[in-house]
């Protein structure tokens, strides 16, 4: 008897407890309507989050998850159909398009954007349709990055090694060895190496595929299929295996730029946030120009054109919003034409030291703003976009086991670009 | 052996005399009231009660589990769930047998399994050993020992980050302060699957050794009493009377750890997601990349069941090698 | 003789030792490193002693995170899990352990098998499942889904419980002219209280710690139990390990807390359970 009467005392607390939690969530009335954006950790829109305010006359409220969490998140949230726990607007990777558009989760935006999208860089433009250049956008692409090489002056002056010489492969290498030998003592790593995660095809593989003219995927019989096991893709992960060959650590743990700011390593070919500063806090772009110095990418051999990778964001509206809550389609549209005005982007672009990805934006203040504008800028022109198709994520982390085993186990670059090309045609033909 | 077939122990012939008859349904039609008081009467009560588990447990666990069985012949992925998804028949499976990745991860979860049986066995049994002969040391240190049984994956698994930590990690500390050069634990390409496997050990050796210790208790005294007449020291007494009679729950604690070990994937998922490299990819980790991270849910489904199976045929060769009860 | 056995008592205590060191160093330098300052988290080398006690930390998980809603959302899931299972799991037990009915040993086999069917298969399929049914990102379904983890080792659990207490009791009241419920409810379930507190601390525990289904099956922020929250404090690149190993405190004070109070009703049914089932 006393056991039910303990079950009704739990039950009674239980209830209670679920009352007081109800009640406290319904309590918060807002005043102004509220949009909800996502974003990736460090994406930094609530720079603007003011301006967008103040334009829109809404409470924008700015929500960041983990690169990684964002995109299970959006996943798993799109996919229950339920504005209730959907944002109003949200950033996807332009590696993600096709993937989100193909499962119906985005909505289709060409009438909010299509005249504005006239400004954007033809790659960026075509970027935010899917599929790409097809007159359909679901957003567009809001901002991007390039792949490029910093280098602290004073470490490669103290091991007399050339800047010049971080341009070509051979002389990198060497360059790298000379460096080494010069800062191992005083616990400065040399070059930096990243096979830390799927990300790793991005800095040390497409690059070098696209300079020596090879591509990643080839459409043949309207259907995509692998290209990057070609003589192109043979080269540039041999020049991996070498620079591993020559000393040059792979690392498999990344800090996304910190370690190079931290002055952890000598040459440090990453995104260009790495040169910001969110990585070098309270230092103004002339001072950072004076300390660092920025390079493209190596090439083969003169000649060839610096190829590097760009990255970046498209801001778009989740598919749920305008079939099930319309009166949130409509803020959430007031609210994407905000962030599109030329003067807010600049504000944005100038901020966070972003690569702006059309005309328009004001390039005297970016140029001002940013460290190594000009280069970037110069930079994002022989730029390449990953292309967006819905299996990518498999097809970059078939990649990157190819680039594993040729690193990690030795196998010999052409047997393992061509077992991934296998994996990856088998992953295009399901 | 009491080990024998766990689902049936002596309670049941204890009970034969309460229980009920078999429940013949009788056919035809009742009258209302009298159709009443048999449904609710003692013939069916253990129905009743048994009911609300039953249908909890189906609803959450058999019919999850036979969906999974349907989703697996479909090609059922994150870009045509909301428009419904082709019947594929076997493609799945067949798939599978062809996938790099698929071998790859089945040799990365040999290596977790193998690791961490043999750590949590060797020193389950150990510990449950002294604290047979030990009561006193039992009692004091039980408790302590069951800790990290009963603590949650994310938990287990940040504190093994911490102690792993390159420059933070006590781990490095100690071996700095020994003059050695620091390890990169979870971002070696050979170390990590051992570093997950310690972390395992740790968190898996409690279950084996409250298991194997309540399994000794079992044991009846005369037994070795007996033993001792005859003169065994007390390594033969261990060999030829606790062994044998310890194979049956050796052989069900060994189900169940590999069983757990093979599924398991929330600390991996916590530590290393499988990586560097893939080189923590166990197959189950490798399962939740291809639903939750490529959208992949048919390929996932189809990898769950043959996990099962490769549990299954695990099950069945421990019960077929260690647990026969013959001694030899 | 007598001196080999002193040998062999030093080893088995110095391994003993080191044991105890093994499993208690992880957990020693989490606390440890939630009660220091936070220019000592990262001091280097790091400190075995904290130089400064602070709880700066707690402070911090407290007020600035939602580690407090966390917690909320954990003990009414966890509760509701444990009340759940509970009852089913005492009402099939104890028809297990009473009745003999066509079909019993089938389905306590099945119960079992269950046990052993990893809750990674059923991810999926109650991911779609619940979001047909509208139970996606809600206690309930969470509740629901917990059962699946919880019920089999619990009906076993009660059932071997029920097994040890004797029938006569309950036959001197059924034939005092009570009914088979009322003998459970007045004579049975009050002597099997140990057993159900056993029951009820591991069906807390596990709701508790569990945090794979809730990752998959909790949407919203207000709603996630008190393991999600924990997992939120990991930063891509940057990981406050003061506020992290906070978290992770005050994550495992109840499963702590339970090893102290009720550690015999703990040690029972993890003796108990692991022979039996």
């Amino acid at each position: 008897m006393r056991v039910w009467r303990s079950v009704r005392v739990w039950l009674g607390v239980a209830v209670l407890a679920l009352g007081l939690v109800v009640a406290t969530g319904g309590g918060l009335a807002q005043q102004k309507p509220v949009v909800v954006l996502w974003q990736s950790e460090g994406y930094g829109l609530e720079a603007v989050e003011g301006l967008i305010e103040s334009i829109t006359g809404v409470d924008l409220q700015v929500q960041e998850f983990p690169y990684g969490d964002l995109r299970s998140k959006l996943q798993t949230t799109l996919l229950a159909q339920d504005p209730g726990v959907a944002p109003d607007l949200t950033m996807v990777d332009s590696i993600w398009l096709g993937e989100f558009v193909e499962g119906g989760f985005l909505a289709d935006l060409t009438g909010v954007v299509a005249d504005a999208a006239g400004d954007w860089f033809p790659a960026f433009r075509d970027g935010s349709q899917w599929p790409p250049a097809s007159g359909t956008y679901y957003g567009l692409w809001y901002d991007t990055d390039v792949r490029v090489t910093f280098y602290w002056p004073d470490l490669l002056q103290q091991a007399g090694v050339n800047p010049g010489d971080l341009l070509y492969w051979d002389t990198f290498i060497k360059a790298c060895q000379q460096l080494k030998a010069a800062l191992a003592a005083q616990g400065v790593g040399a070059c930096w190496l990243d096979m830390a995660g799927g990300w790793a095809p991005d800095f040390e593989f497409f690059p070098y595929l696209w300079q020596e003219g090879g591509e990643i995927l080839v459409e043949r019989d309207g259907r995509l299929v692998p290209a990057f096991n070609g003589e192109a893709g043979v080269r540039a992960l041999q020049f991996l295996v070498d620079r591993v060959r020559a000393g040059i650590d792979p690392q498999t743990q990344t800090f996304w730029g910190d370690d190079f700011a931290q002055k952890k390593w000598a040459v440090y070919p990453h995104g260009n946030w790495a040169g910001s500063e969110s990585r070098f806090p309270g230092t103004t772009p002339r001072e950072r120009q004076q300390t660092i110095a920025v390079l493209p990418l190596p090439v083969s051999e003169p000649g060839r054109v610096p190829v590097t990778l760009a990255g970046g964001w498209i801001m778009t509206v989740p598919a749920v919003i305008p079939s099930k809550a319309p009166e949130r389609f409509e803020r959430a549209k007031a609210v994407l034409q905000a962030f599109l005005r030329a003067d807010v982007m600049t504000e944005y672009y100038g901020a966070l030291a972003r690569v702006p990805v059309r005309a328009g934006v004001d390039n005297a203040v970016l140029a001002e703003k940013i460290e190594f504008f000009d280069f970037y800028a110069k930079m994002a022109s022989v730029a390449r976009v990953r292309p967006a198709i819905p299996q990518w994520a498999q097809v970059a982390d078939a990649i990157f086991q190819a680039m594993s085993a040729a690193v990690f186990q030795g196998v010999d670059p052409k047997t393992a670009l061509d077992q991934a090309a296998q994996q990856v045609e088998r992953i295009l033909g399901q | 052996m009491a080990h024998d077939n766990p689902a049936t122990t002596d309670a049941e012939s204890r009970n034969a005399r309460g229980g009920l008859p078999g429940a013949h349904a009788q056919r035809g039609v009742l009258p209302f009231p009298v159709f009443l008081r048999r449904a609710f009467g003692e013939r069916w009560l253990p129905y009743w009660l048994v009911l609300p588990m039953l249908a909890l447990l189906f609803s959450v666990t058999v019919f999850p589990f036979l969906w999974n069985v349907w989703v697996s012949l479909q090609d059922l992925r994150s870009t045509n769930i909301l428009r419904g998804a082709p019947f594929v028949g076997l493609r799945n499976y067949w798939q599978l047998l062809h996938d790099p990745l698929f071998y790859h991860s089945l040799k990365v979860s040999l290596y977790f399994v193998v690791g961490s049986i043999v750590g949590q066995f060797t020193l389950g049994l150990l510990i449950a050993l002294i604290f047979h002969r030990r009561p006193g040391a039992a009692r004091l240190l039980r408790p302590v020992f069951i800790v990290p049984w009963i603590l949650s994956a994310i938990i287990i698994g940040y504190s093994w980050i911490w102690m792993y930590d390159y420059n933070f990690g006590l781990i490095n500390a100690g071996l700095r302060a020994l003059g050695l050069p620091p390890v990169r634990w979870l971002n070696d390409v050979t170390m990590a699957i051992w570093a997950l496997v310690i972390a395992n050990i740790w968190r898996g050796t409690p279950f084996t050794m409250l298991f194997l210790e309540a399994a000794l208790k079992n044991i009846p005294d005369e037994l070795y009493e007996a033993a001792q007449v005859d003169g065994a020291t007390g390594w033969q007494a261990f060999r030829h009377v606790t062994l044998p009679l310890l194979r049956p729950a050796v052989a069900i604690n060994l189900i169940l750890v590999t069983m757990w070990t093979f599924n398991l994937f929330d600390t991996i998922l916590v530590m290393t997601q499988g990586g560097p490299a893939n080189a923590t990819l166990t197959t189950a980790m490798y399962m939740y990349n291809n639903a939750f991270k490529y959208g992949l849910f048919g390929y996932g489904a189809a990898i769950t069941l043959v996990m099962l199976l490769i549990n299954a045929a695990l099950a069945l060769l421990y019960l077929r090698t260690v647990g026969r009860a013959t001694t030899t | 003789m007598s001196a080999r056995r002193r040998v062999g008592s030093v080893l088995v205590y110095a391994f003993l030792a080191a044991y105890t060191l093994f499993t208690l160093v992880p957990i020693y330098w989490v606390f440890v490193t939630a009660v220091k300052p936070a220019e000592e988290v990262v001091a280097f080398p790091p400190t075995l002693l904290p130089r400064t006690l602070s709880l700066e930390h707690f402070a911090f998980v407290f007020t600035k995170t939602r580690l407090g809603q966390g917690i909320v959302n954990s003990l009414i899931v966890a509760g509701s899990t444990t009340v759940v299972a509970l009852i089913a799991a005492s009402l099939a037990g104890y028809a297990f352990s009473r009745f003999r009915f066509r079909g019993r040993g089938v389905l306590l086999g099945s119960v079992l098998g269950l046990y052993l069917i990893p809750p990674l298969i059923s991810v999926i399929p109650l991911f779609l499942l619940f979001n047909k049914l509208g139970l996606l990102n809600s206690r309930v379904g969470l509740v629901l889904a917990y059962q699946s983890l919880v019920l089999p080792l619990l009906t076993f659990l009660l059932r071997n419980y029920f097994d040890g207490i004797p029938t006569e009791i309950e036959e001197a009241a059924l034939l005092d002219g009570c009914t088979r419920l009322g003998v459970l409810r007045r004579v049975t379930l009050p002597l099997a209280l140990p057993g159900l507190a056993t029951a009820a601390i591991f069906a807390f525990i596990l709701a508790w710690n569990e945090f794979v289904l809730a990752l998959i099956l909790i949407l919203s922020d207000d709603l996630k139990t008190v393991q999600l929250v924990i997992m939120e404090f990991v930063k891509l690149y940057r990981i406050d390990w003061g506020a992290l190993t906070a978290a992770m405190v005050v994550g495992m004070a109840p499963v702590l807390l339970f090893l102290i109070v009720a550690q015999r009703y703990l040690l029972a049914g993890l003796l108990g359970g692991a022979t039996k089932s």
